[in-house]
């Protein structure tokens, strides 16, 4: 998966500046409050329009020809902002999964459609009980349809296309498309503690259009490109934290003038500001090796989830401790803000999953 | 018999108690870190002052046993180590001891009987919008009007107001004082006229925390407590008592008891989190802590029996039970995700039907974490905290 084609800085710069320019227009923290956090029709669109969802995809599909790199600078903004757009399912993991295992026909059918947001899909990985890390995939394929359980599918509600990890009679890893309305698919949703809609997909007998899976190694490498995605939103999601606090800290008085004039939050304040640059030094880094196939990608992407994850849990507890009760209502934001971290900790391997994988890399 | 011994043998008697007469469904309730109810509070409390045990820690001239701090605190973690809920203490452990200490003859006689028995649910009225960790701060006004003060503010924070009949609030008489001498410490019925409480949702989709408004409310001079202007002085003497029972040892146990289920049901590669020794490791550092925590809380009230200041071991306890209660449910909600859990929230949302993938109480789980956030900054926050044992014990 090499991407040599990555975007210049400045084009980098543009795509995000873009996304904050939707956030603005689409996104407020109340939306967060739920009952339900979703991108709406409009949302989708105003995203679609601006090419967002293009950005990865190799421009003879109608796509940007954007890296790992580029993917992982719009994430940022997605945490940052923490907006519900499905960029993750459909411009990372989809384009990503499309492009590398799809057919001909397939690609020149589905990766244009992606790239302008006509087709919304949901990515069906990760088996019940596992921390949707790597390619085990309990599902059956056979004849032509598939059978079993996924897990924490986000955004199925609205997707017309799911892709789904699965196991053939002879035990090798295939992923399968199915649609929304095929017989056989029936879907649960359920609210996750952020108020956006998670589902489980039970699948009996499903029809599905196989896409061969020759080494699962490609497979594990697209879910390591998803990890480091989902490390990218998280560091965002800190460094919005940390403005928040840093705002709330000057003009919060006790005991006659602004908390942050304390040292103790002052020290605490500079730490949180150091984990989320170090955070944000691995995540670069990582993508970096990805968009390079650089032989240590694997050792880089572990750092850069495990760091982004642990950095996250300590910066979001803290900011919460320095806004005091006000940090603990529904209303302030630094709670939504915990919460993503928290559920981006739990995607694509939690912070002890890569350090187990990094223990097995040392030597 | 030793002390220890009698004190073993009162630990026994209060579990077999818990056993047999702590009702099911309020226990299942706990265990699981669900909602409780007024009722299930209310319900529990009266068991235990029938038995004579809820107000033990009185003077015998008020109805209690005279028990030392250490016996109460023994009972309460006793109780919660077994899932009982939290007892209420508003009443019976901060205000009635304000009431029988600083109190009138006649306004012990009045309050003193209905807050044993748990008829009135108090609420307190301390932390305002600006008076938090400063809060000599406070400003809502009380202006003495014949038998009457007419009191205008606004509280916050103030945990299950929405249940309250009457709240003990720091209000402010004389503006001109330094800050903490203007304060006085006042009894408001919460039904009188002006009184409104708002529901704050919170992290956790909870709404126990209230904010109070007060718009020109008459309350009775006769609910003043001690003298006016010294109400900053009860202030302290109550929150002592509840930096001392903040060390929720027992419910530090309740949790450590849980997180070693949820390592023995959760497996990851096929392995159950239990036998992986990084969690081993884990599960033991913080079994050291909770250890440590239980012996220094012995040596802490073995001092206060001898006479010392309760703050200066209240806010060191304070510290160290909010740092491990935290450090608990985030290794649970750690454990949790490495089994794959998908954060549900059914806890959350009880309504919405969601399949099944995680141990039993999971979803509380992520319900107490969230939660838990509170135990350091509810109380005086722990860098409050550390601001007094730096100035009143180490003398910086």
């Amino acid at each position: 998966m090499k991407h040599e084609a990555n975007l210049d800085a400045e084009v980098r710069r543009l795509f995000a500046a873009t996304v904050e320019k939707l956030a603005k227009q689409h996104h407020s923290i109340e939306r967060c409050r739920g009952p339900r956090f979703e991108c709406s029709d409009e949302e989708w669109s105003a995203f679609a329009e601006q090419g967002v969802f293009a950005l990865g995809i190799d421009p003879e599909y109608g796509g940007l020809g954007g890296g790992i790199s580029d993917l992982a600078a719009v994430m940022r903004q997605i945490g940052y902002n923490l907006l519900a757009v499905p960029f993750f399912e459909n411009a990372v993991m989809a384009a990503l999964l499309v492009n590398r295992f799809g057919s001909a026909d397939l690609k020149e059918s589905l990766l244009p459609q992606i790239a302008e947001g006509s087709v919304r899909m949901a990515v069906a990985l990760r088996d019940p009980g596992t921390v949707g890390a790597d390619a085990n995939h309990r599902a059956q394929f056979a004849g032509d349809t598939i059978s079993g359980v996924k897990d924490q599918v986000m955004d199925a509600e609205n997707a017309s296309k799911f892709l789904v990890g699965a196991h053939d009679v002879d035990g090798k890893m295939v992923l399968g498309m199915i649609e929304r309305d095929s017989p056989g698919l029936s879907v649960q949703h359920y609210r996750l503690p952020d108020n956006r809609i998670a589902s489980r997909l039970t699948l009996d007998s499903v029809v599905a259009t196989i896409l061969a899976v020759p080494d699962p190694g490609d497979i594990q490498a697209i879910l390591d490109a998803g990890a480091v995605c989902l490390a990218s939103e998280t560091v965002g999601a800190m460094a919005a934290a940390n403005r928040i606090t840093l705002d709330y800290a000057k003009v919060r008085r006790q005991f006659g003038r602004p908390i942050g004039d304390f040292q103790v939050l002052q020290h605490r304040m500079v730490d949180m500001f150091i984990a989320e640059r170090r955070s944000r030094a691995v995540v670069d880094e990582a993508a970096a090796a990805l968009d390079n196939s650089l032989s240590d990608r694997t050792m880089a992407v572990s750092v850069a989830k495990a760091q982004a994850d642990k950095s996250g849990r300590f910066v979001a507890e803290s900011a919460i401790q320095i806004h005091g009760g006000m940090g603990l209502t529904d209303e302030c934001a630094i709670g939504h803000y915990l919460k993503r971290i928290l559920l981006n900790g739990s995607r694509h391997g939690t912070a002890a999953w890569h350090l187990n994988r990094l223990s097995l890399l040392q030597r | 018999m030793s002390r220890s011994g009698e004190l073993a043998e009162f630990r026994k008697e209060v579990a077999d108690f818990c056993e047999s007469r702590l009702p099911e469904d309020i226990r299942r309730k706990v265990l699981l870190n669900q909602h409780l109810e007024k009722g299930d509070f209310v319900r529990w409390m009266r068991i235990l002052h029938e038995k004579g045990w809820l107000i033990a820690h009185w003077p015998e001239e008020y109805g209690g046993k005279d028990w030392p701090r250490l016996k109460r605190w023994v009972f309460e973690n006793e109780l919660y180590r077994l899932g009982s809920p939290w007892l209420a203490p508003f009443g019976v452990t901060y205000v009635g001891p304000v009431i029988y200490t600083f109190g009138t003859e006649a306004q012990k006689k009045r309050w003193l009987g209905p807050t044993a028995r748990h008829d009135i649910w108090w609420a307190q009225g301390y932390s305002e919008p600006n008076a938090g960790s400063d809060l000599a701060n406070l400003q809502t006004r009380a202006v003495r009007d014949g038998d009457h003060y007419i009191v205008t503010g606004h509280k916050i924070w103030t945990s299950m107001a929405q249940w309250a009949d009457m709240i003990f609030a720091l209000v402010r008489t004389d503006p001109d004082a330094k800050p903490q001498h203007g304060i006085s410490f006042l009894l408001i019925d919460l039904k009188s006229p002006g009184v409104s409480i708002r529901p704050i949702k919170s992290i956790n989709l909870v709404e126990d925390l209230n904010e109070v408004f007060f718009d020109a409310v008459r309350v009775p001079a006769d609910n003043l407590i001690g003298e006016e202007g010294r109400g900053w002085t009860y202030a302290k003497f109550l929150l002592d008592n509840e930096r001392l029972i903040s060390a929720e040892v027992g419910k530090a146990q309740r949790l450590m008891e849980q997180l070693r289920f949820f390592l023995r049901e959760t497996s990851a590669g096929g392995r159950p989190l239990i036998e992986m020794p990084s969690w081993r490791s884990r599960i033991a550092e913080l079994d050291l802590r909770l250890r440590s925590l239980v012996s220094l809380c012995n040596a802490m009230f073995a001092e206060l029996e001898a006479g010392d200041d309760p703050g200066l071991s209240a806010s060191m306890l304070k510290i160290e039970s909010a740092e491990l209660l935290q450090a608990i449910s985030g290794a649970q909600i750690d454990a949790l995700s490495e089994g794959g859990l998908s954060y549900q929230a059914e806890a959350l949302d009880p309504d919405s039907p969601v399949p099944h993938v995680a141990p039993e109480g999971a979803s509380g789980a992520l319900g107490e974490y969230l939660h838990g956030r509170v135990y350091s900054i509810w109380g005086g926050s722990s860098e409050i905290q550390k601001n007094i044992i730096a100035k009143a014990v180490l003398g910086l």
